[in-house]
């Protein structure tokens, strides 16, 4: 396990060593990509020459043309110049044309492959690695990173390829024109990059921390605006305001320091690249008087001393932004090569029936910390039983039921599924056997019918309606305008705990699965929503083999069997009447955490 | 009475009371000197910007070459009329008539051809004297940027914290937030470089345009051809690409929306084998935005090699047109390269003008858009002076209350009762009854339409809100706890934290032992960047927040919900005697009430204790069955 899928983000922005693997591996991943790149790098090649040969052709009107002015013949030779430099204008434009469209086809390309590949590696994924890893930073790296790394990729080639052949072609025209006056013109260009180069690294490591800072006050604005009635009623706002205006005083400070930085990085730069014009002009001056140089190389020379800078001032920045990528490289190459921890088998059945038979053989289990929650635990569930598990937070309830979705795998021993491994089935096998129903009930935006169908694609209309009746959601859906087709909004937003809670058992009844989990919700609605609720659990959880980690007292009297759990054993195990005859750790639990309840009200009312 | 027609949700192009140039002009306050004059600055620096070639025309026509230096005859007749009528025209600067010899050459020129360097350092000078007003210029309309960026965030920010609580509850917080964020750096960008770079490109045009014309007028007339043809085209261009570009966000939204629920969902794709629906889904998202962007760049690859074309062929006009212009010596090459200079130095700025104008577009959507949300009135009241010492806000006594929703639902119909000095009074009722409003109007988040609540003897409406919100402390049912510390998240930030009663409230929430437990303890970071808590242990460190304000009165909104049975019976036993009212659903925290009432469609319809509710017919008496028949199994 690479430690950088552990860091924040924004913590290693600067790994500022080349990272070689990082880049190798984005190179493979662009495999396909490679005939295009080749193309791209040809057309911005042909694109400098055909740029550099511009003032030539100025040079030519001088030198040749103006000396012929008015002779015979002239207008010809203007009309095909004309000519010549209108085919030139075409040419060119054709070739903008092309290569945005090459590099825009690379960058699309790039951005998808490695979506596609972080995706198809996310679904792969053992949840150890979501349970370390921040859901706002996996999202980061598929969106931002991924789209970062195809920019910088894709533009970045361009600029690259076409500023180092415009210089070099500038370079050689010079050269050739007059070697001497040449090496003059080009004296400022090592300070010209060498400046370039320090100023881009400065300025992106200010805009880096503005945008750091930003990030932080967007935080700050989502949670001012949640967070408002909670600080109206207790009166923060003032308290609010001033932090608030810190924040956005430092993000003001580093956005203001990385201006000023740019303020004064264009004006230096161009200065730079004028020193060599006025170096050809006062030279090149002296040359063209003492005829060592004609009137046309000196325009040219002129020409090209202000056209060098602006490629210059590409390649160096060029090379900063893809230092600054790979920061972006490396964090979505450590996601696509994260292992999943759990794989299936070479030859893992993906067929076969399940009664719902679940057995423990001494099996062992820790998260990787060392501290073992399960040793040589052995257990067997018949099919068709309903087990509760009850026990305080961190009594094994939640990784028993993580080793049973095979979430999790045992670090030692086996877990049989109708006498067989687990494990000599596909994962995926078993969880189209299985129904899960979380304790704060996950949906997805969408409509009603489509968040219940996701228990089981192929399911018709009328499945989905009897679903919804079992779960008794039928009620609240039918009452609302749209019906099935409501949509729920992002996460189920648009609907109340409760309707959540209900759709969510819809969603498990229409899977029908041999083996149900519940995590039973903790905190309560309101009463007759209640009652609904837990009438639909036991129509859930009625003639399959259930796992039920229980708060509800109902649910876990309903149970046939109790399983009281501590530190990774099984302390108690037996119906309600065994165990509450048995006096022990069940018993008193219940007294003490239930009885009071039920016992008060009866007491009361009878 | 009736409630005054109010507005508490943002509605489209409203902006009163500020327009959206106003509120662009009052945001400024502060920097507009700054601003000004960095924009002024940037004029002046698109001025010297034509003094470098300048100069170079001078070197290339009238000291190598050895024609005379002229300046443009409206600077010639300028010069004339102040400098009298026998001047004659000297040079590239109005040289004294005396210079120019009658024979032909002009008299300064042997000494230029010797002292060459003279006209490289003056070009140099030039070019530092752009660069240093350049800086200025960009770097004060870059710091004014900036401080108008801050002061529209701390506005907007404060703006939300004052609003009502019935604006807040109907926030769309995504479309709050954008307006918060990327509609204020839209803006920001705006004024930082759109707007500088729209007048200098003004200032190169109008500079330019002049200077060619008075220098050639023919030759001016070609090399303007193209511009307009330029300028429609990209702002035409412009227009149209918005459109995909808004195709591009949305489509992207939907993008992240998927990677988003399958990363927080995960336990459901994986537990109903999900992984290829959801890759699938993913795999068309991701194409569908690879096209959409596609498009968008194909429309810039025509546009960018379109006006590429364009702006070559006009380089090439010009100089085939110099070219026939000097056969009957009416220019010369310097003339010609200052020409291609010239046109070099305005056509980019041209070509973005078009971009530029349809970022005005956007901007002015932006500043809307925040308008929109400031026009939003605050709330009223919030302070004023009120001193009593003497005044104890522990009583409270409810006279004939009414109350609407400002969309005209009647809530609470004619409420009255009164709570006396440290009772626990418990409210119960079904959702929607209209107890929560009640504990609401308490602290006047709401006001009554008729009816007075007093408190402490006192009609609330004479206490300013934010003096009653200190007094009365108010535990809502889904307490908001911020992105901090746990002890930031009790204590005020803004006071020394008092330890001694900071422990003790989270003793008496009973989360005292739930902080110990974590590794930093109080310093230990609440939610994504620190521990999650659990539902319980939330609203109990909500409650510890709510308890260590000191308040006279406590209610709390069915804010223990989460709390289990046990904690919830400690907690109560460690409130003791302390007055406070407590909205529940379990019957338990409702039997050790000294009072309870029974709510149903915003009215009272029952009130006593515990055995006296449960020993007549009722809601209560139903719930309490219900509980019951929940809590009971059916072989016991």
């Amino acid at each position: 396990m690479s430690d950088t899928t552990t860091q924040r983000p924004e913590e290693q922005v600067f790994s500022s060593r080349f990272n070689g693997h990082t880049w190798m591996q984005i190179l493979r991943y662009g495999k396909m990509l490679y005939p295009r790149i080749g193309l791209l790098c040809l057309c911005m090649i042909v694109m400098a020459a055909l740029e550099s040969y511009v003032p030539q052709m100025t040079r030519y009107a001088v030198d040749t043309l103006v000396p012929i002015l008015g002779k015979e013949g002239i207008e010809a030779r203007i009309a095909l110049f004309l000519g010549k430099f209108a085919g030139l204008a075409l040419v060119q434009g054709s070739l903008i044309w092309f290569f945005i469209l090459v590099a825009g086809s690379i960058e699309v390309r790039i951005v998808h492959n490695l979506r596609e590949r972080g995706f198809a590696r996310l679904q792969e994924l053992s949840f150890s690695y979501y349970d370390r890893t921040p859901a706002g930073w996996i999202i980061s790296r598929m969106t931002s990173d991924a789209q970062k790394l195809g920019d910088t990729i894709a533009w970045g080639i361009v600029d690259l390829v076409w500023g180092t052949a415009i210089m070099v072609s500038i370079s050689v025209y010079m050269l050739v024109m007059n070697w001497r006056l040449g090496l003059f013109a080009l004296a400022f260009m090592p300070v010209l990059l060498a400046a370039t180069i320090w100023f881009q690294m400065r300025i992106l490591q200010n805009q880096r921390k503005a945008r750091r800072a930003n990030s932080l006050l967007t935080g700050m604005f989502s949670e001012g605006l949640q967070g408002a009635r909670t600080s109206k009623t207790l009166v923060l706002e003032s308290g609010n305001k001033a932090e608030f205006a810190e924040e956005s005083g430092r993000l003001r400070g580093f956005a203001v320091r990385a201006a000023r930085l740019s303020a004064l990085y264009m004006p230096l730069v161009i200065l730079l690249a004028s020193s060599g014009t006025a170096l050809v002009l006062g030279a090149g001056g002296r040359l063209v008087m003492d005829g060592l140089l004609s009137y046309g190389e000196l325009i040219a020379f002129i020409a090209y001393t202000m056209m060098i800078f602006d490629p210059a001032r590409e390649v160096a920045r060029v090379l900063s932004e893809f230092q600054a990528a790979q920061a972006s490289a490396e964090r979505l190459v450590s996601l696509i090569e994260t292992e999943p921890e759990i794989v299936d088998l070479p030859n893992a059945r993906a067929e076969g029936s399940f009664s719902g038979e679940i057995r423990f053989d001494n099996v062992s289990f820790e998260y990787g910390d060392g501290t073992w929650i399960f040793r040589d635990f052995s257990l067997v569930i018949p099919a068709g039983q309903t087990v509760a598990l009850v026990g305080e937070t961190g009594s094994g309830k939640s990784t028993f039921v993580n080793l049973i979705c095979r979430f999790y795998e045992p670090v030692s021993g086996r877990i049989l599924v109708d006498g067989t491994d687990y494990r000599e089935y596909t994962q995926n096998w078993l969880h189209r056997k299985l129904g899960y129903v979380l304790q704060t009930p996950q949906l997805f935006s969408g409509t009603i019918r489509e968040n219940i169908r996701y228990g089981r694609l192929d399911a018709t209309d009328e499945e989905i309606e009897d679903a919804a009746r079992g779960a008794n959601a039928l009620g609240f859906i039918r009452e609302l305008e749209f019906g099935f087709d409501t949509r729920v909004g992002e996460g189920g937003a648009l609907l109340s705990t409760g309707q959540k809670q209900l759709i969510s058992l819809a969603r498990a009844l229409v899977c029908n699965p041999a083996l149900m989990i519940l995590d039973e919700a903790t905190s309560s609605v309101d009463t007759e929503t209640e009652v609904l609720v837990q009438d639909a659990i036991n129509t859930v959880l009625k003639g399959r083999t259930s796992i039920v980690i229980a708060h509800r007292l109902s649910t876990i009297r309903n149970a046939d069997r109790i399983l009281v759990m501590e530190d990774g054993e099984v302390l108690e195990d037996g119906s309600h009447d065994e165990l509450m005859a048995a006096r022990g750790r069940y018993h008193s639990l219940y007294t003490r955490q239930f009885l009071d309840e039920s016992l008060d009200v009866s007491v009361q009312t009878d | 009475m009736s409630h005054t027609k109010k507005m508490y949700q943002i509605t489209r192009n409203h902006w009163p009371p500020y327009g959206r140039i106003s509120l662009l002009w009052t945001v400024l306050a502060g920097s507009r000197l700054g601003y000004f004059s960095g924009i002024a600055l940037m004029a002046l620096e698109a001025l010297i910007t034509f003094t470098g070639p300048v100069i170079v025309k001078l070197t290339l026509d009238s000291v190598i070459g050895s024609v005379p230096p002229s300046v443009p005859a409206p600077m010639d007749r300028l010069a004339q009329w102040l400098l009298g009528a026998g001047f004659s025209g000297g040079g590239v600067l109005p040289l004294p008539a005396g210079v120019v010899p009658a024979a032909g050459e002009w008299i300064w020129r042997p000494w230029f051809r010797s002292h060459l360097w003279v006209l490289a350092l003056a070009f140099i000078g030039c070019i530092l004297l752009q660069a240093v007003v350049g800086f200025l210029a960009s770097y004060s309309v870059n710091r004014a940027a900036e401080a108008t960026a801050k002061r529209m965030r701390d506005r907007l920010y404060g703006h939300i914290q004052d609003l009502p609580y019935e604006s807040l509850l109907r926030a769309d917080s995504g479309d709050w937030l954008q307006r918060c964020t990327t509609d204020v750096d839209t803006t920001r960008r705006f004024i930082a470089a759109e707007a500088p770079e729209l007048v200098r490109t003004f200032f190169l045009v109008a500079i330019a345009l002049p200077i060619l014309f008075s220098l050639n007028a023919r030759l001016a007339l070609i090399g303007c051809a193209v511009m307009p043809v330029i300028i429609l085209f990209s702002f035409f261009f412009h227009v149209v690409v918005a459109r995909i570009f808004r195709g591009v966000d949305e489509r992207e939204g939907v993008l992240t929306g998927i990677v988003q629920e399958t990363v927080t969902g995960v336990r459901v794709v994986r537990s109903f084998a999900r992984e290829e629906y959801e890759t699938a889904r993913f795999a068309a998202a991701n194409d569908s935005f690879r096209d959409q962007v596609y498009r968008l760049i194909a429309w810039l690859a025509f546009y960018w090699g379109f006006s590429s074309f364009l702006g070559i062929l006009q380089i090439a006009g010009v100089i085939t047109a110099a070219l026939f212009f000097m056969i009957d010596g009416s220019i010369t090459i310097g003339l010609l390269v200052l020409f291609i200079t010239y046109e070099q130095q305005i056509l980019w700025p041209v070509r973005q003008f078009g971009r530029i104008l349809a970022d005005a577009g956007k901007m002015s959507v932006a500043l809307g858009r925040m308008a929109e949300l400031l026009a939003l009135p605050p709330e009223e009241e919030l302070e004023a002076c009120f001193i009593d010492e003497s005044w104890v806000p522990d009583t409270v006594e409810f006279e004939h209350v009414s109350f609407s929703y400002p969309d005209g639902t009647a809530v609470l119909k004619d409420i009255s009762f009164s709570m006396r000095a440290g009772e626990q009074l418990a409210i119960v009722g079904p959702t929607g009854s209209g107890k929560s409003t009640l504990v609401h109007l308490l602290i006047r988040l709401y006001e009554p339409d008729s009816g007075r609540i007093l408190l402490g003897g006192r009609d609330i409406r004479e206490i300013p809100k934010r003096v009653l919100r200190q007094k009365v402390s108010l535990v809502l049912q889904e307490s908001f706890l911020y992105g901090k510390t746990i002890r930031n998240n009790i204590a005020d930030v803004q006071e020394e934290a008092d330890e001694a009663a900071l422990v003790d409230a989270a003793r008496t929430a009973d989360f005292h032992r739930v902080a110990e437990g974590f590794p930093h303890r109080y310093e230990t970071m609440v939610g994504e960047r620190g521990v999650t808590l659990s539902g319980g242990q939330r609203q109990r460190l909500a409650l510890t927040r709510a308890l260590a304000r000191k308040a006279n009165l406590l209610v709390l909104d069915d804010s223990l919900s989460a709390v289990d049975t046990v904690t919830d019976l400690r907690i109560r036993e460690n409130l003791g005697g302390r007055g406070c009212i407590i909205i529940a659903h379990r019957l338990t925290t409702l039997a050790s009430a000294s009072r309870i009432l029974v709510m149903e469609d915003g009215r009272i319809t029952d009130r006593g204790t515990h055995d006296e509710l449960s020993s007549r017919p009722g809601l209560y008496r139903r719930l309490a069955e219900l509980q019951k028949a929940l809590g009971r199994s059916d072989n016991v």
